[in-house]
């Protein structure tokens, strides 16, 4: 393929997803690089590095939808912070304000997608960094005496960056803003030491089964309505009110035309499935008997 | 100088200059005469945490590469540490930590600037969502020398730090002249 055969398809990610053969596009672009390197054109090579990136943040941006889909709800948060450190690398070499390649889409749904996880601390190593090589020249870097490859910076078609090859962890903090997203704590069943996800992904999965494709428009909202007392049975009058603001029943909600809850409001571009609820109560347990349900989703469509 | 306190940032006086920092004990003789020469110094964070005596945050080596190849040749730049002492620390939470940096007073201006720039280069779509932590140690002719910390959003670096420093240029009492309608 040539550079304009590929950008084309690349052009046109939303409606050619399903079928663009992403093997003959990272052949074609290996073998693009490998000339202009070839012939030391940098401004080539860096346009061909800019294709090559472009193609793995889409790849990884359907990836992650596939993930979620099927259930693999972690795994697809990993591709979704893959797909935000490729877009931030990118977008220092190829702005895309008019949404070139669906790359603003993806940029936006991503972090949509990113905020519907119950993650909300992260266990976050302190790396304590004693040295380090250049992924571009391999030299040890020292504080005085610069190889002359600039991070970010992309030389012969490759991003220059800091491989460190001598550390130690000197610390582990849990943090609600992590830089390694990965990083999710997860409980550890005591008799089999088998790693326990036990989040609720419930709003995670409603929106991607709502969603006929990965490039469907959708918007979310996180609000608080009041729902029925009814819902919320065995819980006394004296006791901690449903509402989580730490006072009693009777004296914060009870009196109220129902109980005040977190609700998920999403709006759709493209009406969902056949079948797909408008409203839903969601969470580990629907109805558990004293515990209040977490959160609740609602579908408005868009007219 | 006067103090002051603000919601993102700090004002103090400080009598920390740049003889201070290049007579440390872990500054040979021989590097010191080069140090002499900077007006830009960045220093590093003393006695972390214990067997973390010197460090720098994670990015310093990438600072200091950009502001010794600046077209402007009126930063002079250079790193208060030598090379087998040299050591970052990669805190891994979502924030910019800027070494701390002694900086002449006339030359802050421009070196904020810098830094504001190097953060902008690095973190493309990201910056309007990137917070920082910056310290810096204005010295001024006169010998004083006032301490800003600055933790909040990049843009506050061109906006809070830079007003600061003019107030500091008129030699104005911070207590009750604080840019976001604060006094403290």
């Amino acid at each position: 393929m040539t550079v304009d055969e590929i950008r084309t398809t690349l052009l046109g990610v939303a409606s050619n997803h399903d079928s663009r053969d992403n093997g003959l596009i990272s052949s074609s672009l290996k073998t693009l690089k490998e000339d202009a390197v070839g012939r030391n054109d940098q401004p080539a090579a860096k346009d061909i590095w800019c294709l090559e990136t472009t193609l793995a943040v889409q790849n990884k941006y359907l990836a992650a939808f596939a993930e979620l889909r099927a259930g693999k709800f972690y795994e697809g948060w990993c591709s979704l912070e893959r797909v935000e450190i490729n877009l931030q690398h990118l977008s220092v070499h190829l702005p895309y304000l008019a949404n070139e390649y669906q790359l603003g889409f993806i940029d936006s749904h991503s972090r949509k997608f990113q905020s519907l996880f119950p993650y909300k601390i992260f266990m976050s190593p302190e790396i304590l960094e004693i040295e380090k090589v250049c992924t571009i020249c391999r030299q040890v870097v020292f504080i005085r005496r610069s190889c002359g490859h600039r991070v970010g910076e992309i030389y012969n078609g490759e991003m220059a960056a800091r491989e460190v090859t001598k550390w130690t962890i000197v610390g582990t903090a849990m943090v609600e803003h992590p830089v390694q997203k990965y990083s999710v704590p997860f409980l550890q069943d005591p008799q089999t030491h088998q790693q326990v996800d036990h989040y609720d992904y419930s709003t995670v999965r409603y929106a991607v089964h709502a969603l006929a494709s990965p490039f469907d428009g959708w918007d979310v909202q996180w609000t608080k309505i009041r729902h029925p007392h009814s819902r919320f049975p065995g819980v006394g009058r004296n006791d901690p009110c449903p509402c989580e603001s730490g006072m009693k029943y009777k004296k914060c909600c009870l009196p109220e035309s129902g109980v005040l809850r977190p609700h998920c409001q999403f709006s759709f571009d493209v009406p969902p499935p056949l079948g797909t609820p408008t409203f839903e109560y969601a969470g580990r347990n629907p109805l558990p008997p004293h515990a209040p349900s977490k959160f609740i989703t609602n579908l408005v469509r868009s007219s | 100088m006067a103090d002051s306190t603000n919601e993102d940032i700090q004002v103090t006086d400080s009598t920390e200059d740049f003889e201070f920092w290049i007579n440390k004990s872990y500054i040979p003789e021989t590097l010191k005469p080069q140090l002499l020469l900077a007006n830009v110094l960045l220093v590093p964070r003393e006695d972390y945490r214990e067997g973390v005596p010197l460090v720098f945050p994670v990015g310093t080596g990438e600072l200091f590469a950009y502001l010794r190849e600046l077209g402007d040749k009126s930063i002079k730049p250079e790193i208060c540490i030598q090379e087998e002492d040299y050591r970052e620390l990669a805190l891994h939470f979502d924030f910019v930590v800027i070494p701390i940096a002694i900086v002449r007073y006339l030359l802050a201006p421009l070196f904020v600037r810098a830094v504001y720039d190097f953060i902008k280069h690095q973190k493309g779509n990201k910056l309007q969502k990137t917070k920082v932590i910056f310290e810096m140690t204005v010295v001024k002719d006169g010998g004083t020398a006032a301490h800003i910390r600055y933790e909040g959003p990049v843009e506050g670096l061109q906006t809070l730090v830079q007003s600061k420093l003019n107030l500091l240029g008129q030699g104005t009492s911070e207590a009750t002249s604080a840019p976001n309608g604060d006094s403290k």
